[in-house]
């Protein structure tokens, strides 16, 4: 069954004279399947995963995107986040004054109010933070300081990482999120990843690298030019454009 | 000489500070000091009378040792720890900042007769000191007359609360005098959670000395109109003066702050902070000035004022002002006023937290840095409690 399904997305910047950025981008991911978009700087990527996150940033002129068989543009973006999407950022925003395990705590018994579940109590949580924080290598003295203040590059990857783990998502998307990291966290990440999916769940990935994709097999590779999917192909994709570039691409 | 048209039902109790009043009159615009909030307009409209107690009950929030005024009333004050006296009736300011200061509202809360209050503090005091001001009855005038002294090397905490209950018209004119002996300690909480009609005026003289530390943190929760006026003078070497407030405003409301630390020695520290929140057609001041004597080499004086609009309509105005004789000094100042960081907002919402609560938890946080300075966990927690409560209304 498509878990996500985008026709012909045209976007643009929510600005008066606001550039056009997708134009006419299609893409199905189906449960269980992982995508990576691979694509030259300004191409639209990150642009995508906000938009699919809910981003006012944006304003969509045209084409359609469903989710899990529900037409995802009319939703407000913690609605998408509590149906199961998940952005991990490219670029975390620091927020001095909030906690991090306040904030996660917010998080996640928003998502379970809006599943009709019970929310989870305080002890429970910090039990349950602490846990998935230990196998993603990320101390106590973390989680009490501010959301991502003072962190460093691969401190907030990580603590995307663990974001994700806690809120457990259907549908992750993850934004560069190898850029700056090291071998070690590179593996930690992949791991957080690889733990989370399964057959019911899909992944869109935003990379540069194929180095990612050693450690987390995508099913699917695209190549992403001009605010448009102008190539699909799998694995080995990833390999050649590592090899040749996107000359051949007309960039 | 008579009382002026808005206040009924006073005796005068000081002819010389009447004569003065008047020959000055309610401050206007032209009056720099008050140039962002006409007094003569906000007076104008509506006359304010002296109203009896009404034995109204209140909880001790605080455990605190308790004063309670209603209506202006001043209630007993009973089971007083050792080191403390807390004494109501005869008072007196002292002449310094009667005679020196041509400051209108000053010298109507003088002229005018009632009881003071007068807290003498020569122990630690462990318990918060609480005065409990609560207003019930319509149109209701009062006027504060507060004098507490700490004696040297004495720590204690005050805790100032004023309430009303709904639908009540106040008008409040409150003047304190607060003497710091030498490495003395004393903080001070003032809080308004005057909901709606008020106008409430304050002036808060603190003068501490040698190695003594003196604080003050203001809350305002929405307001008609507030003035919290606070002047510091550091009279003797390594003394140390923070002066704080946190202000959330909606509708209409005028919330003014205006801060002056005068130092006066040297080798002294003082800190202004101030945090505010405006939503609507509220409008927030900030008037703060750090003066240095020539006298005050080695000062290190801070200022800062922050705020956030959440309305097109809502507007600062900010008045940051140094000035410096002294020649080796540290000082700085700064004023920013600006909305919710979007990017800040969209991270929490592709969380799963809705917009409201997004907003409400982004606001507290920038509110905090002001609180994180308090030391007492009853009082920093009731303030975060109720600027929850105060966002949940203003969003």
């Amino acid at each position: 069954m498509d878990l996500l399904n985008i026709e012909n997305l045209h976007a643009r910047v929510d600005t008066p004279d606001g550039q056009e950025i997708l134009k006419g981008l299609n893409l199905t991911i189906k449960k269980g399947e992982i995508h990576a978009i691979m694509g030259p700087n300004g191409t639209g990527k990150s642009t995508l995963t906000k938009i699919l996150a809910g981003s006012d940033e944006y304003e969509i002129t045209q084409g359609s995107v469903n989710y899990n068989g529900e037409d995802l543009l009319e939703k407000e973006a913690h609605e998408r986040a509590n149906e199961g999407i998940f952005l991990a950022f490219q670029y975390p925003v620091e927020i001095p004054g909030i906690a991090t395990s306040t904030f996660l705590r917010h998080a996640l018994n928003a998502k379970l109010r809006h599943n009709e579940k019970e929310e989870i109590d305080n002890l429970e949580f910090i039990k349950l933070l602490r846990q998935k924080a230990k196998t993603l290598k990320i101390s106590d003295e973390m989680l009490k300081r501010p959301v991502n203040v003072g962190f460093s590059g691969g401190e907030k990857k990580r603590m995307e990482t663990l974001q994700m783990s806690i809120l457990d998502p259907h549908l992750g998307l993850l934004d560069e999120t190898d850029s700056g990291l090291d071998i070690d966290a590179l593996r930690t990440v992949a791991e957080g990843v690889n733990y989370i999916h399964n057959k019911e769940k899909g992944f869109l990935i935003i990379t540069h690298y194929q180095r990612l994709l050693d450690y987390i097999k995508p099913d699917f590779v695209h190549i992403m030019v001009g605010g448009k999917i102008i190539k699909t192909g799998d694995y080995k994709l990833a390999i050649e454009l590592e090899e040749k570039g996107y000359q051949a691409y007309g960039v | 000489m008579s009382l002026p048209n808005f206040l009924q039902g006073f005796e005068i109790a000081d002819k010389k500070s009447l004569d003065c009043y008047n020959d000055i009159g309610l401050p206007t615009k032209k009056n720099e000091n008050w140039h962002y909030l006409d007094m003569a307009r906000v007076l104008s409209k509506q006359v304010y009378q002296k109203q009896l107690n009404d034995n109204h009950k209140s909880d001790n929030l605080f455990d605190a040792i308790k004063i309670s005024v209603v209506n202006g009333n001043i209630g007993s004050v009973d089971n007083l720890p050792e080191g403390i006296s807390i004494t109501v009736g005869d008072g007196k300011f002292s002449d310094k900042l009667i005679n020196e200061k041509k400051h209108p509202l000053l010298l109507l809360n003088n002229a005018i007769s009632g009881d003071f209050i007068n807290i003498d503090i020569n122990q630690d005091i462990k318990q918060l000191i609480h005065i409990d001001y609560y207003n019930n009855a319509p149109n209701v005038a009062f006027l504060p007359k507060v004098v507490i002294r700490i004696a040297s090397g004495k720590t204690a905490s005050i805790i100032e609360t004023f309430n009303s209950g709904k639908d009540c018209s106040v008008f409040c004119n409150s003047l304190t005098e607060i003497f710091v002996e030498e490495e003395a300690k004393l903080l001070q909480y003032k809080i308004q959670q005057d909901m709606g009609q008020s106008k409430h005026i304050a002036y808060t003289k603190a003068y501490i000395q040698k190695e003594s530390f003196y604080e003050q943190n203001f809350a305002c929760f929405n307001n008609e109109v507030t003035r919290n006026e606070v002047e510091v003078d550091i009279l003797g070497t390594d003394a140390n003066a923070e002066v704080r407030g946190v202000y959330i405003g909606k509708n209409k409301s005028v919330i003014d702050n205006t801060i002056r630390i005068n130092h006066l020695a040297s080798d002294c520290e003082s800190q202004q902070l101030f945090k505010g929140v405006l939503n609507d057609r509220a409008q927030g001041i900030f008037q703060g000035k750090i003066y240095v004597d020539k006298e005050a080499q080695k000062t290190d004086g801070y200022q800062m004022h922050r705020s956030i609009l959440l309305s097109d309509d809502a507007q600062v105005c900010g008045k940051p002002e140094l000035e410096i004789y002294a020649d080796d000094v540290k000082c700085s100042h700064g004023s920013s006023t600006g909305e919710i960081n979007p990017e800040q907002l969209f991270y929490l919402t592709a969380r799963g937290i809705n917009e409201n609560l997004a907003r409400n938890l982004l606001l507290q946080a920038f509110l905090n840095e002001v609180f994180d300075n308090i030391e007492n966990d009853i009082v920093r927690k009731y303030l975060q409690k109720n600027t929850i409560k105060t966002m949940e209304t203003i969003l």
